[in-house]
């Protein structure tokens, strides 16, 4: 029984069939793959995308330097330098992150006591040099300007 | 033997201790806030709390002695509860601000809150509201974060020994302030802050800059200033030293935990933007930038030229004690080998050698007796001529430690301010330069009352006789005519000293730099010789070293007559064993010392000069003279780390690198050799000195390895108070030469086996000397009625102090201190300007008033810029080792108002 069973199944090419009916059948449905980037995809809001730096509503940043991203960043790409200010305050003096050793793991925004780093949707990040991969507190306080009102990450 | 078991690991200890010293031996830490092991026990935080078999109650571990048989449970359920609630009363009041809080990181009660998870308290209250204590320069206290373990309080008392710091309030709302609310008494020595295991008490100089994370590199390595030799952790990140911290575990080198301000707060001129960059060359009268190639071949084909016309005793050298032992042997080496000269010498010069010179004559070995932690075990300590707490601080803490935990009768001898007359059983001022009757006076009391060491003069009778004799004419009486001394006094001090069970010396500059500097240091030997003190544990003659490298460069025979060892350029089978290893023949008349090649420089004798680390126009008497022999010198290299006085008149300058960019050893007072390591690259444009000195030698056809590693595996060859010596050996820590490769082991007190007086074998050339000394006469004080005490401050040390911050911040200019008395009887006023003149220049400073100075007496730190004190001196030079007289230089005072 088996061997006639086989032997049909080989002369029919029956295995060519099994598979070109995925084939045809998926010929008839709708695309899945997108025409990027003509067609864009829907980021949904916890997606772990380039960093952003918060604003207070007043305008004031949120960072205060605690430096505890950097400390929890498991490849070391946040680089802090604080300094005191007016009034013995703790002042951030530079904040950088090197996007090429960074893992978009976010650890970095769980470490963050005050909530003042977060992720975004942003995701293309390329870029011609690496010095640009740096991602300076300005640039990063900008990209939080960008989301600010909407969704992210920490929400 | 005293058998435990601690969570059921057994021990067996020898000797008593603590429970929590028995648990971090077998590895098991108990957590405690207000014990450590240097200070009294207070047990009063009870994190410690521990289980012991058998005893109902938890026993704090702090405050438990462990005895036979004990079976310690140190973790368990019960202990995390009650821990728990010790953290909770805690968090009552703490504000808990750790991501600004610059403990964080390496806080314990950030630790144990997150061990024992008693991350917030159910106690309510309102939390104190403290402000923050900016009162001090360096240090900040913020009171609301103290967990009231009084560690500071504590530390500040019992091993700095200034009872600053107090506990005021009570119960929950007890902190840590300066005593009267005045931080006048502060040292800023940093104690409080090292110790303090919160962020109650932190650096003002990196407050908000430093995380632990941030850090790079760190380095073990030894502080640059003083004599004492401290070690020293340097943290740095992107090539900036980020912080100075001391040895958490209180066990390692000299200094064993402690620092003082300038090892603590002094350490940023590495990172100073003044830093020479550059090697400039004077042309036409103003420096212009050059390459290595060109500044290094210029060097080399100048001395090359003057070698050639002149000879080569037309060049000398001087290095600092700034610099390491290799790079002095290199620099000795370069002389000697391919200049062909032995005009070598050190800065060492300006005093130490005095002592070195006398104790070898007295003892057969130039070099401090004992240790300086081993001065801690003294019955008695003559401090004279040296205030320890200032100009060698951790020697300092060793006398006070002498003084609190033994009893010691502390006799402090001087002529001017000496801070640590407050510990004095006794305080003597002597009139300046009169130190060496005072020293004679005390010798003849000891051998008229008969206290001399009857065992000891039974071995030595000879000896002992001489020296009865020598003294014979200077009695007490007498001596309070020259020295103002009271007579009883010199009987109470001869008595203290000769009556404790061990006595110690520890002298200075204040006895070594003047012209009787030789004589009086053999005065002082003499003294520990007929007590019994000599090769004694808590006994000794301890000179002081002023700079970190000055004992390492006379080791290294940075000295015209002295080869590496102190092996004798005089002597012949010493040249030919020191030349057979360089293969090359060591010149056979002795060098300049260097006030001899400034004369013979203006004279024209000496055409070039090699400076290394040291600022003789800043340092030398007579500023005038000294900067005039400077500028006659035809070709003058300067090789340093900053501009300064001497490098302005240069024609060459190398930039350097600093004691943090490279590796090294330096060696301290007490002979203790220890690796200093880089922490940070050599700044760009920079060269390590002993590089710099190999490329020059090797341009003149003598290349040297300047590997340091390679030049100690050299040193240990060819200098036998060295040999065994190795950078492997040192790894672990420093070594106290003599280093004995049998025993594996270095010398902590020289001299217990007997000393080889070489007095006797070479009286008549040695008694000619001494008569030399006495007989330079002082005429100079006509009409000068003050004596202006040229000092060492605290927190400065020179040409590096002055390019750091934190020192400044204490101490940033030049004053003058005066008795209130003696500024009453003038009509000076705090603040008013003074003229301090003598007989060949003027300085004009503020004024200070300052009890602790002695009538009679201008206290004036020598270290800042245009206020250098070698315009007040004259050259005036001891005969047997020509070191100038620096210290007390006699001056008229004249107010100025304001
Ligand atoms: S953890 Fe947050 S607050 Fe702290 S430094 Fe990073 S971004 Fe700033
Ligand atoms: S002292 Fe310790 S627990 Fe308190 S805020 Fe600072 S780091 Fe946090
Ligand atoms: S710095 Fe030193 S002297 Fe000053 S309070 Fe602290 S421990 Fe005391
Ligand atoms: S300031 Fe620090 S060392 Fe002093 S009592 Fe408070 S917690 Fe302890
Ligand atoms: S200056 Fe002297 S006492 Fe102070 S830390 Fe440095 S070596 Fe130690
Ligand atoms: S460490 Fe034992 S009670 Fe404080």
């Amino acid at each position: 029984m088996k061997a006639i069973e086989k032997f049909i199944k080989t002369i029919t090419f029956w295995e060519i069939l099994k598979g070109l009916k995925l084939t045809f059948s998926t010929m008839l449905t709708k695309p899945v793959t997108r025409l990027y980037p003509i067609e864009r995809p829907v980021i949904p809001p916890v997606f772990r995308g380039l960093h952003a730096m918060r604003r207070h509503p007043d305008g004031s940043e949120m960072c205060i330097a605690c430096g505890l991203c950097a400390a929890y960043c498991p490849t070391g790409c946040i680089k802090i330098k604080t300094s005191e200010g007016p009034d013995h305050k703790k002042k951030l003096d530079t904040y950088e992150i090197e996007l090429l050793k960074c893992l978009f793991c976010g650890y970095c925004v769980e470490a963050c006591p005050v909530r003042a780093l977060t992720m975004t949707q942003e995701y293309e990040l390329a870029d011609y040099s690496k010095e640009k991969l740096v991602y300076t507190r300005e640039k990063l306080l900008a990209n939080g300007e960008r989301y600010r009102g909407k969704e992210t990450h920490l929400d | 033997m005293i058998n435990i078991k601690i969570n059921g690991i057994p021990l067996s200890l020898e000797k008593p201790t603590n429970i929590i010293e028995a648990a971090a031996k077998v590895g098991v830490h108990v957590p405690h806030f207000c014990y450590h092991k240097e200070l009294s026990i207070y047990a009063g935080c009870r994190i410690c709390m521990v289980e012991v078999k058998g005893k109902p109650k938890l026993l704090p571990a702090c405050a438990t002695a462990v005895s036979d048989g004990m079976e310690i449970i140190t973790e368990s359920e019960k202990i995390a509860k009650s821990r728990r609630g010790v953290l909770e009363l805690q968090l009552t009041h703490h504000p808990l601000d750790c991501p600004v809080c610059d403990k964080g990181g390496e806080c314990s009660l950030q630790d144990y809150v997150f061990r024992y998870g008693a991350d917030r308290s159910r106690f309510i209250e309102k939390k104190r509201e403290i402000p923050v204590n900016y009162e001090n320069p360096l240090i900040e206290r913020n009171m609301e974060r103290c967990v009231s373990c009084k560690r500071c309080v504590r530390i500040c008392a019992e091993v700095q020994g200034d009872w600053v710091l107090s506990d005021m309030n009570r119960g929950s709302r007890v902190t840590m302030e300066s005593f009267c609310g005045s931080e006048e008494e502060c040292v800023h020595c940093g104690h409080c802050l090292s110790n303090c295991p919160v962020g109650a008490i932190q650096s003002r100089l990196t407050k908000n800059q430093v995380r632990p994370w941030f850090v790079e590199r760190e380095a073990e390595t030894v502080c640059p200033y003083c004599g004492d030799g401290c070690t020293l952790y340097l943290q740095s990140r992107e090539n900036t030293i980020l912080r100075a911290l001391s040895d958490e575990t209180y066990t390692k080198g000299s200094n064993r935990g402690s620092l003082c301000v300038r090892g603590r707060f002094g350490y940023d001129f590495p990172n100073n933007p003044e830093r020479l960059k550059t090697p400039l060359i004077k042309k036409n009268g103003s420096f212009v930038e050059a390459s290595w190639d060109e500044a290094i071949s210029l060097v080399a084909e100048r001395f090359g030229r003057i070698k050639s016309s002149a000879g080569p005793d037309a060049i000398g050298a001087v290095i600092g004690g700034r610099n390491t032992n290799e790079e002095a042997y290199l620099l000795q080496k370069f002389m000697r080998a391919a200049v062909g000269t032995n005009n070598i010498d050190n800065m060492a010069r300006m005093g130490h050698i005095n002592a070195l010179t006398a104790l070898e004559d007295a003892f057969g070995l130039g070099g401090m007796t004992n240790q300086i932690k081993d001065i801690a075990q003294s019955g008695a300590v003559l401090l004279i001529g040296n205030d320890a707490a200032a100009e060698n601080p951790i020697t300092g803490l060793a006398v006070k430690r002498a003084v609190f935990k033994k009893g010691a009768k502390l006799i402090v001898a001087d002529a001017g301010k000496n801070s640590m007359s407050k510990h004095a059983a006794l305080r003597l001022t002597y009139k300046p330069g009169t130190h060496g009757r005072l020293i004679e006076a005390m010798v003849n009391v000891i051998f008229d009352e008969g206290l001399q060491d009857k065992a000891v003069e039974e071995k030595n009778k000879v000896l002992f006789g001489r020296i009865n004799v020598a003294y014979a004419h200077n009695t007490p009486e007498k001596a309070q005519e020259t020295t103002g001394v009271p007579a009883e006094d010199i009987r109470k001090a001869a008595r203290s000293f000769a009556s404790a069970p061990a006595a110690s010396i520890v002298f200075g500059k204040g006895v070594t730099a003047s012209v009787c500097g030789y004589e009086d240091s053999l005065a002082l030997a003499d003294l520990s010789l007929i007590t019994g003190n000599v090769g004694r544990s808590g006994g000794g003659v301890n000179p002081m070293a002023g700079k970190a490298g000055e004992q390492g460069a006379c080791d290294m025979g940075a000295l015209p007559d002295r080869l590496p060892g102190y092996r004798k350029v005089a002597s012949d089978e010493d040249r030919k064993r020191l030349g057979s290893l360089w293969k090359t023949e060591i010149p056979k008349t002795a060098g300049l010392t260097v006030m001899e090649m400034l004369v013979a420089a203006a004279e024209g004798r000496v055409q070039a000069l090699y400076v290394v680390g040291s600022d003789p126009a800043f340092e030398l008497p007579d500023r005038k003279r000294t900067a005039d022999a400077l500028s006659k010198t035809k070709f003058l290299v300067v090789q340093d780390v900053f501009m300064s006085d001497t490098a302005a008149l240069a024609d060459v300058i190398l930039p350097a690198a600093t004691f943090a960019e490279k590796e090294g050893t330096f060696t301290n007072s007490e002979r203790r050799v220890q690796r200093i390591r880089p922490a940070m690259k050599v700044l760009a444009g920079a060269r390590p000195d002993g590089e710099i000195i190999s490329l020059i030698s090797g341009k003149m056809g003598r290349p040297m390895d300047w590997e340091p590693s390679l030049v100690m595996d050299k040193i240990s060859v060819s200098t036998p108070i060295y040999a065994g010596i190795t950078y492997d050996l040192l790894e672990s820590g420093g070594v106290q030469w003599p280093y004995y490769e049998e025993m594996k082991s270095g010398t902590a007190i020289l001299h217990s086996q007997g000393y080889d007086d070489r007095r006797a074998a070479k009286g008549e050339e040695i008694a000619a000397k001494v008569a030399a000394a006495r007989s330079v006469k002082d005429d100079i004080k006509e009409g000068y009625p003050f004596f202006a005490d040229i000092a060492v401050s605290l927190y400065h040390s020179g040409t590096t102090t002055r390019k750091s911050k934190g020192p400044n911040l204490v101490v940033g200019g030049p004053f003058a201190a005066l008795n209130p008395a003696d500024a009453k009887g003038l009509g000076i006023g705090e603040g008013d300007t003074v003229k301090v003149r003598s007989r060949s220049g003027f300085l004009r400073l503020p004024a200070k008033l300052d009890a602790g100075v002695p009538q009679g007496i201008v206290h004036i730190p020598n270290h800042f810029l245009g206020a250098g004190c070698n315009v007040l001196t004259e050259v005036i030079l001891d005969p047997v080792n020509k070191v100038p007289e620096a210290r007390y230089w006699p001056v008229s005072i004249e107010p100025e108002g304001r």
